[in-house]
């Protein structure tokens, strides 16, 4: 696809670099698999402020959890707003939210071009829908806000070129940090919300082993396990006790009724944990 | 070896225009259109000064990214020649089509380009000042542009004016000075590489070249000199397109 | 004495406001009046407190990112920029207009060097990319195509990165020797005739260098060229060889080799504030001008003249790789050769923080 407003590559396609080992035999797990307790989400790094020209901006980076190519997810948000919507949009009573996902090009093991694609609409869209349930949109009509993340390292393991279907589950855990993110920079922005959101996800994984019975497990590697078969992505207010997001994706088996409920409590485990990494970074930043 | 051929320019081509001009030098050949002072699109516009809008049009294809920057540089030299604070809220656009480049088997040559294309700079320069003059839009000066090259010929550096595109290709640096009428500096681009006294030996030569003193009528001075086979005296060009056009323009008084 | 009602003999309340709203209401007398202080002893300064020949600390990290065989991570003041380069392969047969190395179209006088920039510049091996389109400032937001300034960004570092010859293309050949097919019952083929078949090339890395500016707060072009360096050099490829049962280029994991960078070109840029526009000027009069080095975003909007240079002071002589200077007529010859010599300054500088 010639750009022409940019500098493109060579005419001809080039092919990423496909390495030996992938030919014959699977890639064996780096050890022990998951290595933290199933109710333990990663570590995480929070900083607002990166961008002073922006009404608001945050930075998150989770734990590299120390096996040599799993990459930590590194997230960038920028806040700009509330503005005055431009003229010829009409007349909104209450604030009007935008939000714009993209991944650098550099960010996951299969090079991403500049331009948008619909995986990262849909991931604006939810990011849109969790964030919707927290802001207080009413103090701000005829008014804008625009959320723009960019996702400068995806959460794929380096090692295993196999997709194995993992991006979708890699995205689930972008989504999560990005709610977290864009919940850090609106409140660096100043933005009125009813409380903080933030995002947990829950999988129910199985792991190698002939006689494994499925488990379920808080904020998932996919590489740390053999199968992943349902995963969710919960976006959760703590102190009023509502989901303004849920995305469910995958296979739950049909004999245990309660698994899915039990999957959502998890995730909203998992985003419980987050905020209080959030609230503790904010409080950190005011004072 | 190259040819150096002389300069040449007609205006008013475009009878639709407010001005035009067509240059054409060193195998390179351009039109321009002037329109201006017009009405500006209310995003363009600026509440104290004119607004210089230039359009650069390759020779093949659609313009990329190396159109637009060459854009932004003769913007910006624009700019600074013609009157824009006499006109507040206007725009004055400029086109520049790229009608002939000289052929180089040498060169693989792609369609869309990337880097920066020293050698048509002078050319575009020189068209939209003529186009300028054409269009009357009132400026502060008139102003030429050059480009020198250094390139190693049997072992020796030797600058040569108005490169070839094989000469650009072999070059150790390639540099484009642009002087205004009042002798400064308006624009200096240069690429390769290069210490501070062989830029300065540059700058004297394109100096040379853009700013030399407009011969005097007094008999024995117009001499031709050997010196200066460096290049075409191209404020001297300029200067006499004008009077011609403004001969033949008011010929029938 | 009764005391007078306030509203007799009070003075009116003066309106005042705070410096940065005067610095956001009028920029240009603001600017104007900082650097041009009525006491003597004062220095100039500018806006943010910097004096005109004082540019920001650079700040470089470097193998941030595990997804990208080399990225960097630089931070000038407030312009923060990541750059991440990801290297991809381009077989031979893909290139249209592939020039075989022992071609005839060729000079036979050019050496191997000068073939491989050939090779870098036709077969686009080299492909950096600026992103400003993230929200990086308010007026950069997403959704548009890239404004002049990306495109002309990208332009500059491309043709740096050609004209500064900074990547050995020698590095990002890929090379294979077929092996010798002996014909069977071919009796005239001996041992001692057997020729050698010679190595050639089957396929190049093609080097994607993208920039994202995280936060920008003028000056891009250093930073950017800061971040892309500092990329290239800590860039490792994985070794990779030509497979003929499988007809393509495979690699190893393990012993990644790192790309061959000559030089530290550094880039340098200023913007010249004046006291006066041009036409406002009247005969006669001074113009009073600064040179402000590394300027921010506010500094870029009031001045028009901007100068960038690029030196390279690895080897005793400095050598210049680029001066780009527009939008005025205030720096003459002069004042570039002084520039200069703080670009050797900025040099010195970059090359500490980059750490070597």
């Amino acid at each position: 696809m010639a750009d022409r407003r940019r500098i493109n590559g060579p005419p001809g396609s080039t092919i990423p670099p496909v390495f030996e080992d992938d030919a014959g035999q699977p890639e064996i797990m780096n050890g022990k698999g998951r290595d933290r307790a199933p109710n333990t989400i990663r570590k995480m790094f929070l900083k607002t402020g990166v961008t002073p020209s922006a009404s608001g901006s945050a930075y998150l980076e989770f734990e590299d959890s120390g096996k040599s190519g799993v990459s930590g997810l590194k997230l960038s948000c920028t806040v700009h707003g509330p503005r005055s919507l431009p003229r010829s949009s009409p007349f909104s009573p209450h604030i009007v939210l935008s939000a714009h996902i993209k991944y650098a090009p550099f960010a996951t093991k299969q090079r991403r071009g500049y331009l948008r694609d619909p995986s990262e609409r849909d991931l604006g869209t939810h990011l849109e829908t969790a964030l919707r349930g927290a802001i207080i949109a009413d103090r701000w009509p005829k008014s804008g806000v625009d959320i723009i993340i960019s996702i400068i390292e995806g959460d794929q393991d380096r090692e295993t070129s196999k997709s194995q279907g993992d991006e979708t589950w890699d995205m689930m855990n972008a989504l999560s940090g990005c709610i977290t993110v864009a919940s850090a920079a609106l409140a660096d922005a100043g933005i009125d919300c009813v409380d903080t959101v933030a995002g947990g996800v829950a999988a129910l994984v199985q792991d190698a082993g002939e006689d494994s019975t499925p488990r379920i497990v808080v904020d998932p590697i996919p590489s740390d396990h053999e199968k992943v078969l349902g995963a969710c992505c919960i976006a959760y207010l703590p102190t009023r006790d509502e989901v303004t997001n849920l995305w469910f994706k995958g296979d739950l088996p049909a004999s245990d009724a309660g698994l899915y409920t039990q999957l959502v409590e998890n995730g909203m485990q998992a985003s419980r944990n987050a905020n209080r990494v959030l609230v503790e970074c904010l409080g950190e930043a005011t004072s | 070896m190259t040819v150096t051929t002389a300069p040449e320019a007609a205006l008013g081509v475009l009878p639709r225009a407010d001005g035009s001009a067509k240059y054409s030098h060193a195998g390179y050949t351009v039109t321009a259109s002037v329109n201006g002072p017009i009405e500006a699109q209310r995003r363009d516009e600026h509440p104290y000064e004119a607004h210089v809008d230039v359009i650069v049009r390759p020779a093949a294809g659609v313009g990329g990214t190396r159109e637009r920057h060459l854009e932004s540089i003769l913007q910006s030299s624009l700019t600074q020649i013609v009157l824009v604070k006499n006109f507040p809220r206007s725009l004055v656009q400029i086109v520049l089509q790229v009608e002939d480049a000289p052929e180089n088997d040498y060169v693989n040559t792609k369609l869309v380009q990337a880097s920066l294309n020293f050698a048509i700079m002078p050319a575009l320069f020189q068209t939209s000042v003529l186009a300028l003059l054409s269009a009357g839009v009132p400026m502060r000066a008139t102003a030429t542009a050059t480009a020198v090259a250094i390139v190693s010929r049997d072992g020796t550096k030797t600058s040569v004016v108005d490169p070839s595109p094989r000469d650009v290709e072999i070059a150790r640096s390639v540099h484009v000075l642009a002087f205004t009428s009042h002798d400064e500096l308006l624009l200096a681009e240069s690429e390769g590489d290069f210490t501070v006294q062989e830029w300065n030996h540059v700058y004297e030569t394109a100096k040379d070249v853009c700013c030399r003193p407009v011969p005097t009528k007094e008999g024995m001075e117009m001499i031709l000199d050997d010196e200066h086979t460096n290049g075409p005296d191209l404020r001297h060009f300029l200067r006499s397109t004008m009077e011609n056009k403004v001969a033949s323009d008011l010929h029938w008084k | 004495m009764a005391t007078a009602t306030s509203s007799t003999g009070a003075p009116p309340p003066s309106l005042t406001f705070a410096r940065p709203v005067f610095a956001k209401l009028s920029p240009h007398p603001y600017l104007l009046r900082t650097l041009s202080p009525d006491s003597p002893d004062q220095q100039p300064t500018r806006n943010n407190g910097r004096s005109p020949q004082q540019s920001r600390p650079i700040q470089i990290n470097t193998s941030s990112l595990s997804q990208a065989h080399g990225s960097s991570l630089v931070r000038t003041g407030d312009t923060t920029v990541i750059c991440g380069v990801r290297g991809e392969l381009l077989p031979v047969t893909s290139i249209p207009q592939f020039r075989p190395h022992n071609g005839t179209l060729y000079d036979q006088d050019e050496d191997d060097e000068q073939r491989a920039r050939k090779e870098l510049r036709d077969y686009d091996l080299l492909v950096p990319n600026i992103e400003l389109a993230t929200g990086c400032a308010p007026q950069f937001l997403p959704g548009v195509p890239p404004t002049t300034l990306a495109q002309t960004l990208s332009t500059r570092v491309y043709s740096l990165l050609h004209g500064a010859g900074v990547v050995d293309g020698r590095g990002l050949r890929i090379w294979y020797t077929p092996e010798n097919k002996k014909e069977e019952g071919d009796m005239d083929v001996k041992e001692e005739q057997e020729e050698e078949q010679k190595p050639e090339v089957v396929a190049y890395w093609v080097l994607y260098i993208d920039l994202l500016f995280v936060s920008f707060d003028g000056n891009p072009f250093d930073a950017a060229w800061a971040a892309v360096l500092a990329a290239l050099r800590d860039t490792k490829l994985p070794v990779a060889r030509w497979d003929p049962d499988r007809e393509m280029v495979v690699c190893r994991k393990g012993g990644d080799k790192g790309l061959d960078i000559r030089g530290l070109p550094v880039a340098c840029s200023a913007a010249v504030f004046l006291e006066k526009e041009h036409a406002e000027v009247g005969k006669g009069e001074g113009n009073r001008h600064w040179v402000l080095l590394d300027p921010d975003r506010s500094e870029e909007g009031l001045c028009k003249e901007v100068i960038t240079v690029v030196v390279d002071c690895s080897e005793e002589e400095t050598r210049v790789r680029s001066i780009e200077k527009q939008g005025g007529t205030v720096l003459g010859r002069e004042l570039i050769r002084g520039f200069i010599g703080v670009a050797e300054g900025r040099w010195r500088e970059v090359k500490e923080a980059t750490g070597i």
